[in-house]
């Protein structure tokens, strides 16, 4: 248990001075909570450390938008005016880079809104993202800018502008012609 | 996924999704430069079938045979990830007896997974008779499965806050029997990969991978292992009934094709070990404890060792009897950038022996049902093909 709580240490001194709001939700865990502009340092910092290895990359679907008056605000975090203009307008999708070292884990959280769905790769610093990238731009409609804009997984004649998994996708229409 | 050296390319050779040596649909295409490979990509996604959407229209338990679902090879380990991480999420703690039964279960998965691997090998280095010898041994295991559990191969062992059946005696003593067995026939068969100098012609030096770049590639399982790096799960964070039986990890530094042999044979010999310890040493209690229908609210992550490395679940409830995301990430996925970096500067002929060597597993990675009838492309709901299925079998 020391040891991981060691890994996780060191997790949060190397994202210290970046000022990055950070939470534990579980003995094992760190969560760290990036925006598209950090998102490439803090990347780069965790390669340079060799802080573990890139997991995998989970999108998750928010459909519903929120207003800034809300009580119980999912979002108190963002302090980016313009996206919290977005976010009371349009859903968004939760990034989440889970990186592991032995049995700790250290997940970046990005959020980003459905109209200004669009980050940064970081298959230029772990090339294991790039299937993971590509899988959530299929599903979720997030636009990595420097990865192939191509189907990995979805059939070559699925519907543009279609994320199946979104919370709006039920299935597409019967008989499925399209 | 691209990874291109040059400009330059000669020719490219596509294979798949339909080819005649892996019996499993992936579409690569490889550039070549007379024999010399010197690009590849892949596409994935011809067996995508869409269980992380399914589950978020079922109920917790009903998830747990869906996502056993997701591999017929590594059934159990996926089950084993998903109620892990469901107890965690509703706090229950489940009988030590009930985690052995688990582990038990995982580890004799892990001796067909890898036998049947081992057959698919030697098929690829084009040695048929081993292909047959190795899959006749690994009915052992599909017999004692099917004894256990009434199937051979979604054995549905675990349920949420337990496990569905209990071992006595008459099993024990069978379990025994076939390890014993098998044990016998896998000192025979590293024999082979050790010695047998056809077999070396295929596998030494071809596809080193060094430590470094198992790392930085993100590889997992005996992949990574092969390769002198140290992730195993069962060692690294002991789940189940590990802390209790603990597992030596097994690793070789050479990382050629050679080492992720050793590695993995090396590893049934530990299996074998483990299931004679937990037969021995079966600790009591109940089978199963009470999970409620609606999981508290939470999210956790789960992570086991499959046969082939890593398997990483992420949960997500807000309390409901249903889920609100589950992300699955198979061990085969990572490792397919492995193979897509080291195959450049191989020669073509090696390339079968290369995709095999990580054990690479298409339902895992994969997971809509399209049908393609010459002009039209007809998509099934899960209704149409439930119904399909069930008017079929009438």
């Amino acid at each position: 248990m020391d040891d991981i709580q060691n890994l996780l240490d060191s997790a949060e001194e190397l994202l210290k001075d970046l000022g990055i709001p950070t939470t534990r939700p579980e003995d094992f865990r760190l969560d760290a909570s990036v925006v598209p502009a950090n998102l490439s340092e803090v990347v780069k910092r965790i390669k340079g450390s060799r802080w573990g290895y890139l997991s995998t990359i989970t999108g998750l679907d928010h459909p519903e938008p929120e207003s800034r008056e809300s009580k119980d605000r999912q979002w108190r975090h963002i302090q980016d005016e313009a996206m919290l203009d977005d976010l009371e307008t349009s859903g968004a999708v939760e990034i989440l880079y889970h990186f592991c070292n032995g049995a700790a884990v250290l997940t970046l959280r990005l959020l980003v809104s459905y109209s200004h769905a669009t980050i940064p790769t970081i298959s230029n610093l772990f090339s294991s993202a790039t299937l993971y990238e590509m899988e959530l731009a299929e599903m979720f409609g997030v636009r990595i800018q420097g990865i192939p804009e191509e189907h990995l997984l979805l059939p070559e004649d699925w519907p543009k502008n279609v994320y199946p998994l979104r919370k709006s996708f039920h299935g597409l229409k019967e008989s499925g012609k399209h | 996924m691209k990874n291109q050296r040059s400009s330059d390319d000669k020719f490219i050779v596509p294979i798949g999704p339909q080819h005649p040596a892996l019996k499993e649909p992936g579409h690569f295409e490889f550039s070549v430069d007379g024999e010399i490979v010197t690009g590849a990509t892949v596409r994935l996604g011809y067996a995508h079938r869409g269980i992380e959407k399914a589950t978020e229209e079922r109920t917790w338990q009903q998830n747990a045979y869906i996502l056993e679902r997701i591999c017929g090879i590594c059934s159990h380990i996926h089950a084993t990830a998903y109620t892990i991480g469901v107890e965690r999420l509703a706090g229950v703690t489940i009988s030590p007896r009930a985690n052995a039964i688990r582990t038990l279960i995982a580890e004799l998965e892990r001796v067909h997974s890898h036998m049947l691997w081992w057959g698919v090998a030697a098929h690829e280095g084009g040695f048929d008779t081993l292909f047959m010898y190795t899959w006749r041994d690994r009915e052992t295991i599909m017999d004692i499965l099917e004894n256990l559990s009434g199937n051979r191969v979604n054995y549905s062992a675990n349920l949420l806050g337990g496990v569905k059946f209990d071992i006595d005696r008459k099993q024990i003593d069978l379990i025994h029997k076939g390890i014993d067995f098998l044990e016998e026939r896998t000192h025979y068969y590293f024999k082979v990969i050790t010695t047998d100098e056809t077999f070396l012609g295929r596998t030494e030096n071809i596809g080193t991978m060094t430590k470094e770049q198992a790392e930085t590639l993100g590889a997992l399982g005996p992949t990574a292992r092969a390769s002198g790096v140290e992730r195993d799960l069962r060692v690294n964070a002991p789940y189940a009934a590990y802390p209790d039986f603990p597992i030596k990890m097994i690793t070789e530094t050479v990382g050629d094709l050679k080492a992720r042999f050793v590695v993995r044979l090396k590893e049934l010999f530990e299996s074998y070990r483990l299931i004679r310890d937990l037969l021995d040493n079966l600790p009591d209690g109940e089978l199963v404890v009470r999970v409620p229908r609606r999981i508290p609210e939470g999210e956790t992550i789960s992570r086991v060792e499959a046969p082939r490395g890593e398997l990483f679940y992420y949960l997500a409830s807000k309390g409901s009897d249903k889920p609100e995301r589950i992300k699955v990430r198979t061990p085969t996925l990572p490792n397919w950038s492995t193979v897509l970096s080291l195959v450049v500067g191989h020669k073509l002929a090696d390339v079968p022996m290369m995709l095999v060597g990580i054990d690479p597993c298409f339902s895992c990675n994969d997971r809509m049902i399209s049908l393609k009838r010459r002009d039209s492309s007809d998509i099934w709901t899960w209704e149409k093909l439930r119904q399909y299925g069930i008017d079929y079998y009438k």
